[in-house]
Order: structure tokens, then sequence, then C-alpha cells
């Protein structure tokens, strides 16, 4: 399983990248956290703020191993903006999947 | 209206010439006609009675015992999956407790049994219980006991109801809360819901007690139109659901009746605001007595009495075209109801509002926009009474329209209603006056062809112009609602480190920081008033780094047009 932290704003561009990758399905849900930016700062009516966590978004992609580097690949190269907080991406190794709908398993139900 | 496939019928039910004759009345074969809602109830109550009454015989219901249908099929109104609700009645001298449990277990596993004393006095214990007996019918046996125990039912009803109905009304409140509202839902309970069929079980009961007149021609046929509607959803759906789905708009729709939506969603909204005033009203005066003896007033022509703010006498309802605005805002202030009778003599004499608004019709509704709470039921009531359309005729667009977006869970009417809500309890602006105004006017381009924001800023100016705004103020109104996707669409979509980003924000909204605070309390206000959990700390966070961007780059002078006075 590819699993991508990454910026909002590229998330469109993620999904883009990976429909042409052939990739139709997606986990995609909001989450908050922060590495070596450490958060940042906010003044909002002439208060700063210290916003430890700021903003991501996670992408979950379960796929066969050829793909999955692929898409790890693909993640990569269109979340990069070159700025501190891009995100990360890893690939965990998944046991087995079922296809709730039909029963099917393994490679079958992705 | 297509039909669910059929249901497969266990062979080792005892009711399954029941079951299969219930699955011919609701996909009836090639060639056979396809029976009208009121004629499938009418059906299916025969069928269940027939099929109960032979089954009664069969088991020796005779003298002494009484099989009585309650609830929709004591009242004929039986829908396809309903299950019905039976009690097996009988007489202690001469049936043994344990005959009678052994031969209702044989009807049917779960049948309760009573004597008529016993069913009246768990009647005296139980709202639900009590309710339901007033529905009693006799179906087979002994027709004596059937009509003792109606008698008796209706009797201790109406000797215990004046002491029980403030319960009826948190019971039928609870219920409200849990189900929702059946005329702003865009996926109405079409029985549970507020205006759905149980206020009119209700409504039945309160009649029986004497509390509330007999059902108006409009009530009889809001019963209808929820009648038949749950009746076709049942068959439909194939199974007991009352939740009317999106779905399952394309298969309830008629070629004599709705053809859309947005027909069908006002068709139900229309009955069930008529339900809502005529169940109100029967509870109402328990539910708020009066706080004083007196009468105190509240402003120019208005006092609170019985519970209700209304007019006071010689009020100038003919010459005063503000007199609605002030009775709004004062119950929406007070959180109490205002008079239907009052909401009468101003639908039929009150003058109309000229445009441009005086000042103080203008602070009047701020003040009815800012209540809060109190703002929803308040709008709906003056709706019922169609002076909300009169104040605001572009409402009339979007009252039961259904949402362009799924997580919508309202009609778009009420949806600016919530939005309105949660907008009064915000502080991030330092315009709440325009802030409540395009929440309640944000959405009302929607529903046409032209892009929404672009005609609801369209509409906005009008309103603006109409409410008498200085021009400034009414640019900015419009600016709002034709801007009011630029912040969340923004902070998901672009870059907001980028310098770029908040130049382009900055340019669109024209340097102008009061703008900039309006657009991001009206995107709060409009996410907490599209559902739970639209309005996330994710999402603020989001919103307000890119916001803290743009005023950081919006030199120090910049703070837009200077604050106005709310209603100024």
């Amino acid at each position: 399983m590819v699993t991508a932290i990454v910026k909002p704003f590229v998330l469109d561009d993620v999904k883009a990248t990976l429909e042409q990758l052939g990739v139709l399905g997606m986990t995609v849900s909001e989450v908050q956290g922060y590495g070596r930016q450490k958060g940042h700062t906010e003044v909002y009516r002439g208060a700063e703020y210290a916003v430890d966590f700021v903003p991501k978004v996670r992408v979950e992609v379960v796929a066969d191993d050829p793909t999955a580097e692929k898409v790890l690949d693909a993640i990569a190269e269109t979340a990069r903006t070159g700025k501190i907080g891009d995100g990360k991406v890893w690939v965990t190794p998944v046991e087995t999947v079922v296809r709730v709908r039909t029963g099917e398993r393994g490679v079958d139900a992705l | 209206m297509a039909g669910a496939g059929p249901t497969p019928i266990p062979p080792d039910d005892p009711a399954t010439d029941l079951l299969r004759a219930r699955a011919a009345l609701l996909a009836p074969p090639a060639g056979a006609r396809r029976l009208a809602a009121p004629a499938l109830r009418a059906a299916l109550v025969d069928l269940h009675d027939l099929w109960l009454t032979t089954r009664a015989a069969a088991l020796g219901v005779g003298p002494g015992r009484a099989l009585v249908a309650l609830g929709a099929l004591g009242r004929r109104e039986l829908a396809p999956w309903s299950v019905p609700d039976l009690l097996l009645l009988y007489d202690a001298d001469r049936i043994d407790p344990a005959d009678a449990t052994r031969l209702a277990a044989a009807l049917r596993p779960g049948l309760r049994t009573a004597t008529v004393g016993g069913a009246v006095q768990a009647s005296l214990a139980d709202l639900p219980t009590a309710l339901g007996l007033l529905d009693a019918r006799l179906v087979a046996g002994e027709a004596d006991l059937a009509d003792r125990l109606a008698a008796t039912a209706r009797r201790a009803w109406r000797a215990s109801a004046p002491a029980r109905t403030d319960a009826l009304a948190v019971l039928t409140h609870a219920r409200w809360d849990r189900a929702g509202d059946v005329a702003h839902r865009v996926e109405p309970d079409l029985r549970d819901g507020r205006g759905g069929l149980r206020d009119l079980a209700v409504l039945d009961a309160l009649v029986v007690a004497g509390a509330a007149d007999p059902p108006s021609a409009e009530v009889r046929a809001a019963r209808r139109v929820l009648l038949d509607l749950r009746t076709e959803l049942h068959r439909h759906a194939g199974c007991a659901r009352d939740v009317l789905r999106v779905d399952d708009v394309g298969n309830l729709l008629d070629p004599h009746g709705p053809t859309d939506h947005h027909g069908l969603l006002r068709t139900i909204g229309g009955a069930a605001r008529t339900v809502v005033t005529a169940v109100e009203a029967a509870l109402r005066p328990r539910r708020h007595r009066p706080r004083s003896s007196g009468r105190p007033e509240l402003g120019t022509g208005l006092v609170v009495h019985a519970g209700e703010v209304t007019l006071a006498r010689g009020a100038s309802v003919a010459r005063d075209p503000v007199l609605v605005l002030r009775l709004a805002s004062a119950a929406a202030r007070g959180g109490l109801p205002m008079s239907p009778s009052a909401l009468r003599r101003l639908a039929e004499a009150a003058p109309e509002l000229r445009a441009p608004w005086p000042d103080a019709a203008r602070a009047e509704l701020l003040t009815l926009l800012g209540a809060g709470e109190g703002l929803v039921d308040v709008v709906e009531a003056l709706d019922r009474a169609g002076l909300w359309g009169r104040l605001l005729p572009e409402w009339g667009a979007v009252r039961d329209l259904p949402p362009a977006d799924p997580r919508h869970a309202r009609t778009v009417g009420r949806h600016l209603l919530e939005v309105t809500r949660h907008a009064a309890t915000g502080d991030r602006t330092d315009r709440p006056d325009l802030l409540l105004l395009a929440a309640l006017v944000h959405d009302l381009g929607r529903g046409r062809a032209e892009h929404p924001a672009r005609v609801g800023a369209e509409v906005a100016g009008h309103v603006g112009r109409r409410l008498g705004l200085p021009c400034d103020d009414v640019a900015t109104l419009a600016a709002t609602v034709r801007h009011q996707d630029l912040l969340p669409r923004t902070a998901r979509r672009r870059d907001p480190e980028d310098p770029a980003t908040v130049r382009r924000v900055l340019d669109v909204l024209d340097g102008d920081a009061v703008l900039l605070g309006l657009l991001r309390a009206l995107a709060e206000a409009d996410a907490r008033g599209t559902a739970p959990g639209a309005w996330t700390p994710w999402t603020a966070r989001l919103l307000d780094d890119l916001v803290a961007r743009c005023r950081s780059a919006l030199p120090t002078t910049a703070t837009g047009r200077a604050p106005r006075r709310p209603g100024g």
C-alpha cells in the first residue's frame, strides 16, 4: 500500500497523475501534522498564534508490487514544490485484500 | 414508477399465503392493473383483515376474545411494508389468561394479550400506547369487547389528556430532534419527521381530547399526500423504509403530480408545513405557559400573551409596515412563538414595506437574523403565513429547492437560515450586519441555469438596495456573495505559500480587508450550516493560514472601508 502525506493543494494533480497510471481507486483523508517544518506561526488581530499542526491530506492507494513503485514515484514527483512541508510517501506490505462486494481476494480484488 | 424486485417468501412461514397475496398486489402480473396508492392501501387493509379473520376463526377466536387492529391497520392506513399492530383482547371472567397467551402465540409470535382494563391501565402509563388504542378496530372475535376497549380508551384519554399534553409535546419534540423536518430535509422522514404522519396521529389524539379542532380540508389533503408518498416509497423500496432518499425520487415522480425533484420536495414541504402548523397550534398552549399574568409591552403594538408574542390592542396593523418585523424579531429574541392570529391579521392587513426600507425596518431584520436559535422557527412561521415571501420575494425560488451538492442535508432555503444562524455566533468580521445579510442571501442564485454565485451577486445587490443599504455596503454584500467560494477553493487548490496565490486573492477582492473578513466568516458559517462535520479544525487552519497571509500582504493602512455600525 502506498501512503502519501502531501499538501492539500496538490491533491487534484496527484489524482490526475494516478488516473493516468490507471489507478482508479484511492482513499483520501484530511489530516494534520508536522515534520521538519515544525508548524508555523499565524498572526490574527495583532496576536501571534503558534500553529503546531499543519493541514495535510493523506492519500492511500493499494496496488500490486510493480504498480506500487510507479505510484510512489508519481506522487513524489507531482507533490514536489521544493519547499519545506512537501510531505512523505511510503510503501507498506499488505497481507491480503478482499473486494467486499464479490469476495475476490488478492490481486483480483485490486 | 418502477417496483422493487420480488421479495423471497419463506416457505415455512404461516403467513405465506398472505405474503404471496401482498407480493401480487405490489407487483401485479403483466396485464393486471397497477393500483394507485389509496387503492393499494385499501386492498392491503382488506387483505390483512381477511387473512386475520380467517386465521382467527380457524384458531377459535370467539366469545370472550377479540383480535383488535391498532395504529395504521386500525386507521386503515396500512402502507405496503408496515407491520400491523395487533392486540388480542380477552375477558378474564371467561377466558384463562394462559389460554389467551397460547392463542396469541398461534396467531402471531409476540402478539400481545390484554384485558380491556389492563390495556387502558397500560395506556395511562405510556403515551404511545394511549395514542395507539385510539385507533382500535375490531378484526375478529367478540365485537362487544373491542367496542368496550375503544370507548374506555377514549374516555380515559379525554380525562387524562389535559395533564399529559405537556408530556406529549416533549415526546413529539424529541422525535422531531431525531428525525428532522420533513419540509427541509433533502431526504425527509415521512413518518417520524416534523410534519410527518406521526404528527397527524398526535393531532388526531388532540382532536379526540378536545384540545384541537377537527382537521381542516388542508390538513386532510396533506394527510393524503404524505400517505400516498409513503405508500409509493414502500412499494418502490420493497421494505418498510420511511426516509425518502434522493435515489428514490425518479421512481416517485408522477405524470399527474410532481415531475421533478424540486416539485416533489415542494409538494412534500407544502404538506408538511400544513401539518406542522396544525400540530404546533394544538400543542402550543400547553408548551408555552404565560410567564406572567400581565401583558408586558415589547415595543409599539406588541405584547406577550399566553406565551406567545402577539399584537396589542390598538396595534396599527394596516398602517405600520414594520410591525411584522418587530413581531418577528421580538419572538426570535425571546424564544417565543408568534401568535397565529397575529400572523393572520398581518397577512391580511399589513401594508407592503416600500423600497428602500426605512432604518427601523432594516434594524429589526438584522435583530431577527442575529437571533441565533430563535431565527429558524420564526422565519418558518412567517413563511407559512405568507409574510416572509413578501419581505424577501426571492425566497420562493429556493424554499424547497434541493441542493446541487450531495453533502447538503437540507433544502437551499433551510440551508440559508442555518447559515444565518451560525453567522450570528461568529466574531470574525467587523461587519456582522453584512455577514448576516450575506448568509441569508448567499445561495439565492441557486436553481438557475447561470453561475449561481454570479446570479446570487446580482440578487444580493437587488436585496441590498431594497433594504436601503448605502451603495458601498450594497457593493460589499454583492461581492461577498459573488466570491463566497474564493477562500475555500483557493486554500484547497493553490499553494498558500506562493506569493502569487495571495496576490490573486487580494486582486479579486480589490485589497478590501473587510471583504476578506466577511468571506472568512461566511465560509465558516456556510460549512457549519451545511452538515455536521463540514467545518473541522483542519478546514479552519487551512483557511486561516491563507487569510493570515493575505492580511500580512495588505498595506498596514488598508483595512478596507471603515466599519459601519450594524444596521446603519
